[in-house]
């Protein structure tokens, strides 16, 4: 077991690096753009520590529910954390923000001292917690493999290697570039990866444990110690754990860093509002269950590893190591995570300004320091696990580092809301919070292991006091820790004034989101600085391949030759000191352009101004684009219409076209024929006699097609009306039957009507309609079959219109054409094959005077195939015209 | 010997106009009403004048002419057309058509194409 354990821990240890080398590849491609939210989303559950996996289950088995109130914390937090990280994420780019120390540092004026402060403290508070994850894998793995790991430095000892190998992770993904607040496609992809990891980790241990203990013998033990699961904790108790919780998941520098620093689009942040709760419920479906199977399967076991135990009673060692393996991927991707971000506070406020910035270049020696710093707090933190004796579960540590880093909160929600909070309130108000943290939750410890019986009982000492108060010793370190630190703040700050740069950054961080400040900040310096000595600067610090690229960039974008103006303005000088501060924090930014300009504050009245005025030009911008968008619009539509314009006239030069042709057609007949009786005085009488008659005929052909041109016309100008009278449309049938019974009769053909008799009458234009039925009529005696032609006009009333139908045994018309038929000269989309059909304009004729009735007109065929053409006229029993 | 025509038209009165016109000229003459006729008539009595319709119920004049002239000792073929764009007659040439006459046509100059085309190598 001790072997296998070692090999699969490192497979998943080189899957995490293989991770980290896949996702920095491709994740900034575009291809996983619509998954970064997800990535996002899951980046964020860092927030679930090896304290998941083992603490939270043990906090179950000893105090019932009061574990979710960790994750319950951070949900209800959500509503504030939304408005928050949109703030920080456009500040974070303003600004050139990479970490709550850079936050708070930019916010009061830019100070060295006060992001030194946040540096120190967050270490303070962080180590610790830590080197409770190199705990939870050096004594789960231990748990497991059986093997008896002595509490001092051993190569035996696998958290050892572990620990070296989140240093090269951790230099080798996440300190890829200078700029401190550059996302890092390898790092948030791996997190988010563990993420997902110790989710399914959790989730199949879980399924599979509860499946087999359904059927164990102990099952009913468990499940009557389940239903009297207590809820008795105290409300204080509740109440401050769901503060402090709410405010760790914003200001623990892993949650700073994935949330705020890592973040490359604030599209990310809502959807992470619903995912990351819903991680939260799913991860911690299993605590309750492992809690109780636990206290009946292995009540012996410490009840922090009781998912170990009971997934390897239950399913043996396979299930117990993917318990081992969720562990592993929740401590690592907090070490990590947790590591860079105080590695970044560390080196840029505790070591950039003694060891870079003098010394040239210096881009290469800020990241070898951040790396030194990275490498330095892990190895303090395995020193600190070795020799500091971690007495304490693994719950009541990670809460102390809560409450220590709760401490920020007053400061970091009133920098980012409240332009009267000042850098002293700032200062010493996050001390003063800071010692009672310490008095209350550290100095007990302490005192433990200096064997100081006598404070640990003096009247004085935390536990004493809290239990005046009526309090647990957390609830009281919190409520008193967080309440004075709050009320100095709030007095401090009303109390004193602020330096001029410090009130204009005020505005700036306050006003984040009025203003609308993202990319560029307006120029807040009068004052100009030669141009080569600014250049100098940045290339000192960002290096010259990065500093051409921005040069350029701005120059682009603001219109700028810098040969011909050798003075950087003040918009440049701000713009420069954004980019210095990305890498070496907003304190070092201010002192090193201080070294090259001669600038002077603006008043806070002036500053006002400019930002009113880049809010102006963004409104004006944004109006300009809708403006444009309008016109492109507008383009698109009058394109639409001019296209469609030339489809009419290309249909009507079709139309022309087939006139014309229909036109030449009898005028050819007619023209041969005379000069065939021109030309042949001695002609026989009866070819004489013929060709007179054909030339007759194609004359009325030409008549009736010039007619039938002249009607559609009217029809499609709309000039034609109809005189609606009070009609019987089977008289009109019997009519128009009647009047082709003569031509019937002579081709053989049965021709007959069959009217409703309970047709009723209706308005309709009569001499319109009957020029319909003749039409139909006279096309359906031509397609009647050569022998025995059959020919049916039939009328039927219908609920509230008419029906016609006429009805011919031809071939039919295919099924295909059944639209187009009543198109002019249909034939027009088979241009060189002959129209079954008259002129080619009788359907069309037809379909405009029925549609003009507001009635309508089809083929049918019926089961027999015949052909039958149909048309509907609404029953009026008013004339509609006349209302 | 008299030559052999064949005229092809839908149009029953441009059809007895012509035939009238060619028998009196001397010709032996040959009517089809379609395409699908015309080929027959083509294989089965070898015109050596064909006057063509394009715009006919089955097969249209194209079709025809094409497949005219992929015959050996293929016939001369002139087009009859109220076809009346450019882009119609340039296509006629280009499936092989001799002549391309626009309707309505006289028939004096008719004949006396017809006599050029068959006279000339």
């Amino acid at each position: 077991m001790f072997y296998t354990l070692v090999i699969i821990g490192i497979l998943y240890l080189l899957l995490i690096f293989l991770a980290g080398w896949f996702f920095e590849r491709k994740l900034s491609a575009s291809a996983f753009k619509p998954w970064m939210p997800y990535v996002y989303a899951l980046a964020l559950a860092v927030y679930c520590t090896a304290w998941t996996f083992y603490g939270s289950i043990g906090r179950a088995a000893n105090s019932g529910l009061s574990f979710i109130l960790i994750y319950l914390g951070p949900t209800l937090a959500l509503f504030l954390w939304y408005p928050v990280s949109k703030k920080l994420f456009r500040l974070k780019n303003s600004q050139g923000i990479s970490s709550l120390a850079d936050f708070l540092a930019a916010r009061y004026g830019k100070s060295q001292s006060l992001g030194a402060l946040v540096a120190m403290l967050s270490l303070l508070g962080i180590l610790p917690y830590i080197s409770l994850q190199i705990k939870a894998i050096s004594e789960s793995f231990s748990f497991l493999a059986q093997a008896e790991i002595k509490s001092s430095l051993s190569t035996a000892d696998p958290a050892l290697y572990v620990s070296l190998l989140m240093i090269v992770f951790t230099i080798a993904f996440g300190t890829r570039y200078v700029q401190g607040n550059r996302p890092k496609a390898g790092l948030i992809g791996t997190i988010a990866f563990e993420s997902l990891f110790k989710l399914i980790a959790f989730v199949v241990v879980g399924i599979i444990a509860i499946k087999s203990f359904v059927k164990h013998p102990q099952f009913d033990q468990a499940w009557l110690n389940f239903q009297s699961l207590s809820l008795d904790a105290q409300g204080s108790e509740w109440m401050s754990t769901l503060l402090i919780s709410a405010f760790a998941f914003m200001l623990l520098p892993r949650q700073f860093q994935m949330g705020i620093v890592e973040n490359n689009s604030e599209k990310n942040i809502a959807k992470s509002l619903w995912l990351f709760p819903l991680y939260l419920l799913i991860i911690n479906l299993f605590v309750l269950p492992f809690a109780f199977m636990g206290q009946v399967l292995s009540p012996e076991v410490n009840s922090d590893f009781y998912l170990l135990s009971v997934s390897k009673i239950l399913s043996g060692d396979a299930l117990a190591t993917l318990a081992f393996l969720g562990g592993l991927s929740a401590s690592t991707s907090m070490i990590i995570v947790s590591t860079l971000a105080l590695g970044n506070m560390i080196s840029t406020y505790l070591l950039v300004p003694y060891f870079a910035v003098k010394n040239k270049p210096a881009t290469q020696r800020i990241i070898n320091l951040r790396r030194l710093a990275i490498a330095l707090i892990i190895i303090l933190a395995y020193l600190y696990y070795h020799f500091m004796a971690l007495s304490n579960s693994l719950v009541s540590i990670g809460l102390i580092s809560f409450v220590a880093m709760s401490q920020f909160a007053p400061a970091f929600l009133g920098g980012l809301y409240w332009r009267d909070a000042k850098r002293p309130a700032a200062y010493w108000s996050i001390t003063l919070g800071f010692i009672v943290w310490f008095y209350f939750l550290v100095m007990p410890n302490l005192a433990q292991i200096l064997d100081l019986n006598y404070w640990l009982n003096s009247s004085l000492s935390a536990s004493n006091i809290a239990a005046r108060m009526g309090l647990s010793t957390f609830s009281a370190a919190s409520f008193l820790s967080l309440g004075f630190n709050a009320i100095l703040f709030v007095f401090l700050s009303l109390r004193l004034n602020s330096s001029i740069e410090e009130q204009n950054q005020a505005l700036l961080f306050v006003e984040a989101d009025k203003f609308g400040i993202k990319e560029n900040s307006p120029s807040l310096y009068r004052g100009t600085a030669p141009f080569p000595n600014m250049k100098a600067l940045l290339v000192n610090f960002l290096g010259s391949h990065r500093t051409e690229e921005v040069l350029e960039r701005y120059a682009r974008l603001n219109n700028i030759n810098w040969l011909s103006s050798p003075l950087a303005d003040g918009r440049m000088i701000t713009y420069a000191e954004r980019l210095l501060s990305e890498t070496i924090g907003p304190a070092s930014a201010k002192i090193m352009i201080a070294s090259v300009v001669q600038k002077e504050e603006l008043s806070q009245r002036e500053v006002l101004d400019i930002l009113e005025e880049s809010k102006k030009v963004l409104l004006l911008n944004k109006e300009l684009s809708k403006r444009s968008d309008q016109l492109k619009k507008a383009t698109e539509k009058l394109q639409e219409a001019n296209d469609k314009l030339l489809e009419f006239a290309d249909l009507k030069d079709e139309f022309l076209y087939t006139v014309t042709h229909e036109l030449r057609t009898p005028l050819t007949a007619i023209r041969s024929q005379a000069e065939l009786l021109q030309d042949d005085p001695e002609m026989p009488e009866a070819d004489r006699q013929m060709f007179l008659d054909n030339i007759v005929a194609d004359c009325d052909r030409l008549t009736r097609l010039i007619s039938n041109v002249l009607d559609l016309e009217k029809f499609e100008s709309g000039n034609q009306k109809l005189s609606l009278t009070k009609v019987q449309v089977g008289d009109l049938i019997r009519n128009a039957v009647a009047n082709y019974q003569a031509m019937a009769l002579k081709q053989g053909i049965d021709l007959a009507c069959e009217i409703d008799d309970s047709l009723k009458a209706t308005y309709a234009d009569a001499d319109r309609i009957a020029q319909v039925i003749t039409n139909l009529l006279g096309n359906a005696l031509k397609f009647a079959a050569a022998d025995g032609g059959l020919v049916r006009a039939s009328a039927i009333q219908l609920e509230d219109s008419v029906k016609v139908s006429i009805l011919d045994n031809g071939n039919g018309i295919p099924a295909a054409d059944h639209e187009i038929i009543f198109d002019k000269f249909y034939q027009v989309r088979d241009q060189t094959r002959r129209k079954p059909l008259g002129s080619g304009l009788g359907l069309a004729i037809c379909k405009n005077i029925v549609q003009m009735h507001r009635g309508k007109i089809w083929v049918e065929s019926t089961a027999k195939g015949e052909t039958c053409l149909c048309f509907t006229l609404p029953q009026y029993t008013k004339n509609p015209l006349k209302s | 010997m008299s030559s052999k025509i064949l005229i092809v038209d839908d149009e029953i009165n441009i059809l007895m106009s012509l035939e009238y016109l060619f028998k009196r000229k001397g010709y032996e003459v040959f009517i089809a009403r379609n395409g699908t006729e015309a080929k027959a008539l083509v294989d089965s009595s070898s015109p050596d004048v064909v006057l063509l319709d394009i715009m006919m119920p089955d097969v249209d004049g194209y079709e025809v002419c094409e497949y005219i002239k992929a015959k050996e000792n293929a016939p001369k073929v002139i087009f009859l057309s109220a076809k009346s764009k450019k882009s119609d007659e340039e296509k006629g040439y280009e499936v092989g058509a001799d002549l391309y006459l626009h309707k309505p046509f006289s028939n004096k100059d008719l004949v006396q194409k017809i006599k050029e085309l068959t006279t000339s190598p």
